[in-house]
């Protein structure tokens, strides 16, 4: 189970409550907050009229680990790391982190092949790496977007075209509750419903995660609303819908899609073709 | 003055001068609105080839302007167009080059094979196209010198375009010694690949054996990058490999050579020989 190691008192979200790990902080001249979000270590230092951010991950893809200390005490190392500063012309006391999903489509395989029968409908939970989006000053202007867990890239489509994506191993479980809760990964159910005649062979599945925003139940577990494949024909095509999803309870939104999925339309979402 | 007017008006001649040159503003008008509506036609990332249509719309029109100014005028287009036609051979014999260049530079545009900001190959010339004129093709190599290449060149020799397509292969060769498990081998160069990030998980990388060669054996891994981090990977996925291969005591071969005095023979004797130390003072 995750476990909030400390949360000291300053960090009395400024407009609503800190109930995971985002939420808005804020944090003193001199001070520096700390976090711990599954892989990633997070380190922000607020000196005069700018901030230090510094970042590192231990690539354990099943860390469990949410530490919040703000302020906090962070490892000199990390500010070794990767860091980068940001200047401004006047103190921001304040900063907001986001949960976002991924930033390109993240094409999944299971970690053993799934096979859906005709006239069937499944549902799997899959779960993919959060990325967190720093936001300082009042105007919310977004100077980080980092990968909880970094990602490797994969391709969908011929080599002669198609989409750079990540590439994720999922267990596709069909119970949620057999899903462990990690504050670093965000739930996707994804409902197949395969209408055709023959045997659907799921060896992969691209999830178009950047257009689908980021939800929290009631659990404080992160999700995204559920995708619906429909799949009519013989081929590798389904027809995309996002829906809400009846697993997650009381749930509201927290950070919205990164880009808005204009139609719905028919996707070569289940297999790969690859040439040479 | 009223008079003055009606006598221009009828003089056919002075007529024909004003109706010449209602059709030049016209027409050049018209030529300046077609070579910017034209170009719109086509995609707009091919800038080269717009730039090049809407040159060519705007000659082409005003050329038809210019024709019917001279009928207006009076002139016998039957005997210009004749003697123009003769003036274009001669000038054709004079400028054979530039004119095959011109014309492979129409095929060039029109095949659309080469884009301003590819990388190309052409013989020994490798670097960024800067533009594609009717002529030649500029071509700004990685040490920073522009290179004119004659288009007629372009046409004739193989082009290798390298930035063309979304994802590139890269192909390791390298060899290990013969006392290596090659089961393991393989095992080891799929890991080191899958350990890097630029590396991209589909295609798969691919483990090929090549052949018994001389020292080791000879393997090649093949993985596979976005054009932009392409270089990137050459770089990481060779350090990649010799890191996971060192950390596998997997050994890669130098070049050996066996002496042999004979098949029966003994070995060769070898002689330490110790240079006597001189005495010191």
């Amino acid at each position: 189970m995750p476990r909030r190691k400390a949360q000291s008192p300053a960090a009395a979200a400024v407009s609503e409550p800190a109930e995971g790990w985002w939420g808005r902080y804020q944090l003193d001249e001199d001070a520096t907050a700390r976090f711990a979000i599954g892989p990633l270590d997070l380190a922000l230092h607020h000196a005069e009229a700018e901030w230090l951010i510094a970042q590192a991950s231990n690539l354990d893809p099943f860390s469990e680990r949410l530490i919040i200390e703000v302020p906090g005490d962070a490892p000199e190392s990390l500010f070794g790391a990767q860091r980068h500063r940001y200047s401004f012309s006047r103190n921001h006391p304040e900063f907001a982190l986001l949960p976002r999903t991924a930033d390109r489509p993240v094409v999944v395989r299971p970690e053993s092949p799934i096979s859906v029968p005709p006239a069937e409908s499944v549902t799997f939970y899959v779960t993919t790496p959060l990325w967190v989006s720093v936001t300082l000053g009042a105007g919310n202007a977004q100077i980080e977007d980092i990968p909880t867990l970094p990602m490797n890239d994969t391709w969908f489509g011929t080599t002669l075209a198609g989409e750079l994506c990540y590439a994720g191993l999922t267990w596709a479980k069909n119970r949620l509750s057999s899903v462990p809760p990690r504050p670093h990964r965000l739930v996707t159910p994804v409902q197949i419903h395969n209408r055709a005649h023959d045997m659907l062979h799921v060896e992969s599945l691209k999830l178009p995660l950047i257009n689908l925003p980021v939800m929290v139940d009631d659990q404080q577990r992160l999700h995204t609303p559920a995708l619906r494949l429909t799949r009519e024909n013989a081929d590798d095509r389904a027809v995309l819908r996002v829906v809400q999803d009846s697993s997650h309870e009381n749930s509201r939104q927290v950070s919205p899609a990164r880009q808005y999925l204009s139609h719905q339309s028919a996707f070569h979402v289940f297999t790969r073709l690859f040439h040479g | 003055m009223m008079d003055s007017l009606t006598q221009l008006l009828a003089n056919e001649r002075a007529m024909g001068f004003v109706n010449a040159g209602i059709v030049l503003v016209l027409g050049w008008l018209l030529a300046r609105l077609a070579s910017r509506a034209v170009p719109q036609l086509l995609p707009r990332d091919e800038r080269q080839r717009r730039f090049l249509v809407g040159r060519g719309v705007f000659y082409l029109v005003l050329g038809i302007t210019f024709i019917t100014a001279l009928h207006q005028l009076g002139v016998n287009l039957t005997a210009l167009l004749g003697a123009a036609g003769i003036l274009t051979v001669a000038i054709g014999f004079a400028s054979q080059t530039s004119a095959s260049n011109l014309i492979s530079g129409l095929f060039l545009l029109g095949e659309g094979s080469i884009q301003v900001g590819d990388v190309i190959v052409v013989g020994e010339v490798t670097g960024e196209v800067l533009s594609v004129d009717l002529l030649s093709v500029k071509i700004r190599t990685f040490d920073n010198v522009v290179v004119r290449v004659p288009n007629e060149n372009l046409i004739k020799s193989n082009v290798t375009n390298n930035t063309r397509l979304p994802i590139r292969r890269y192909d390791l060769l390298l060899s290990v010694a013969y006392k290596e498990d090659l089961k393991r081998v393989f095992s080891v160069l799929e890991g080191a690949a899958a350990a890097n990030p630029l590396c991209l998980v589909e295609p798969k990388p691919l483990v090929i054996f090549l052949g018994f060669g001389e020292s080791g054996i000879d393997l090649q891994l093949s993985v596979w990058a976005r054009r932009e981090k392409f270089l990137d990977l050459r770089n990481s996925i060779a350090l990649g490999v010799k890191a996971a291969l060192d950390r596998e005591n997997i050994e890669i071969p130098f070049p050996h050579r066996s002496l042999y005095a004979g098949s029966d023979t003994p070995p060769i004797p070898v002689t330490l020989v110790t240079k006597p130390t001189e005495p010191k003072d």
